[in-house]
């Protein structure tokens, strides 16, 4: 496991799988400041080694999210999106509380301006 | 006028507004409120804070996850917006309260006059066009977003607009020469989480 983020309060556990290539991000997003959080993603996916392992999973699991994460998670997926054309096999799974509808909507946004396709995961509340 | 003799006649304005507002709260539940400085761990003290009062009062999770979204959204709009006195103190409030229709949700802060105009008109834009419109300015802006410093991408507003359906008034309120207070009314009625 590498650990791009420990998860706080406001800020998501962003953890990378080296088994299953699986990068997750999961719980909340609001920090005070985004590009501490989201500019080692970017820098994580840049030095990705995507000619070897031709592949790459995401996980997002949001509870909170404030509006300027959501401009940083567009700017990964703009990133991503770029990969995806160059026969690199990417596969997203959005995951969002079942009462959620906002976040799934977050979701199909991203998946559109992505054009990637999503796998969509509605988790039941307890 | 000097500007510190400015910022404390600006202080006494904003107390007052903040002390009307919950004098005129009459039979309204009071859920949160704070006037003076925000900082970021206030914020996650707020959310924690709510999230409990909500659970308490057994409301849905679709206008629990609604509501804390547009707090987060206001309480930084306050951290990274609102003027500070010579001594780094902000001037600002957060009011949250309840009844039989609803949250409603009061905030204000003091901001430099220069800035009146350009906020006042982008606000207005935003508010004459419909929902729809707005979902579309929205992912525009998220597609081609204009980072400010530290990371922000001056989004805040939209996003409160949009999350309260359009249930969002505004009024700016010259105090001194150079100073304003920005004021915020956000209404979320329960008959739109049915």
């Amino acid at each position: 496991m590498l650990y791009i983020n420990h998860k706080t309060d406001d800020t998501p556990d962003i953890v990378f799988d080296l088994k299953t290539f699986t990068l997750s991000v999961i719980g909340n997003s609001y920090p005070e400041n985004c590009e501490l959080v989201y500019l080692p993603v970017i820098d994580f996916l840049d030095a990705y080694d995507f000619k070897n392992n031709k592949r790459l999973n995401l996980e997002f699991h949001f509870d909170l999210i404030n509006s300027t994460s959501v401009v940083y998670i567009a700017q990964l997926f703009s990133k991503i999106s770029a990969i995806s054309n160059q026969d690199i096999l990417i596969k997203v799974k959005w995951s969002f509380d079942e009462f959620d509808e906002e976040l799934k909507e977050l979701g199909e946004r991203f998946s559109s301006i992505s054009k990637i396709p999503f796998q969509y995961n509605s988790i039941a509340s307890d | 006028m000097k500007k510190i003799n400015q910022h404390k006649f600006c202080e006494e304005q904003i107390s007052f507004f903040y002390n009307k507002i919950r004098e005129d709260l009459g039979e309204d539940i009071l859920v949160c409120n704070h006037l003076g400085t925000f900082s970021q761990s206030m914020l996650i003290s707020i959310v924690s804070l709510v999230e409990r009062s909500l659970n308490m009062s057994g409301e849905s999770n679709k206008l629990k996850k609604r509501l804390i979204y547009i707090i987060i959204e206001c309480v930084q709009n306050i951290i990274f917006h609102s003027s500070k006195s010579p001594d780094n103190h902000q001037l600002a409030y957060l009011i949250i309260a309840k009844n039989d229709q609803g949250y409603t949700l009061y905030s204000s802060n003091s901001l430099n006059v220069i800035f009146v105009d350009s906020l006042a008109k982008k606000l207005d834009d935003f508010l004459k066009v419909k929902l729809d419109i707005l979902t579309k300015i929205f992912t525009k802006k998220i597609t081609n977003p204009v980072i400010e410093s530290e990371g922000r991408a001056g989004i805040g507003l939209l996003t409160m607009i949009e999350k309260s359906d359009k249930n969002f008034k505004y009024e700016v309120l010259k105090v001194s020469d150079d100073y304003a207070l920005f004021f915020i009314q956000i209404n979320l009625f329960y008959k739109n989480f049915n």
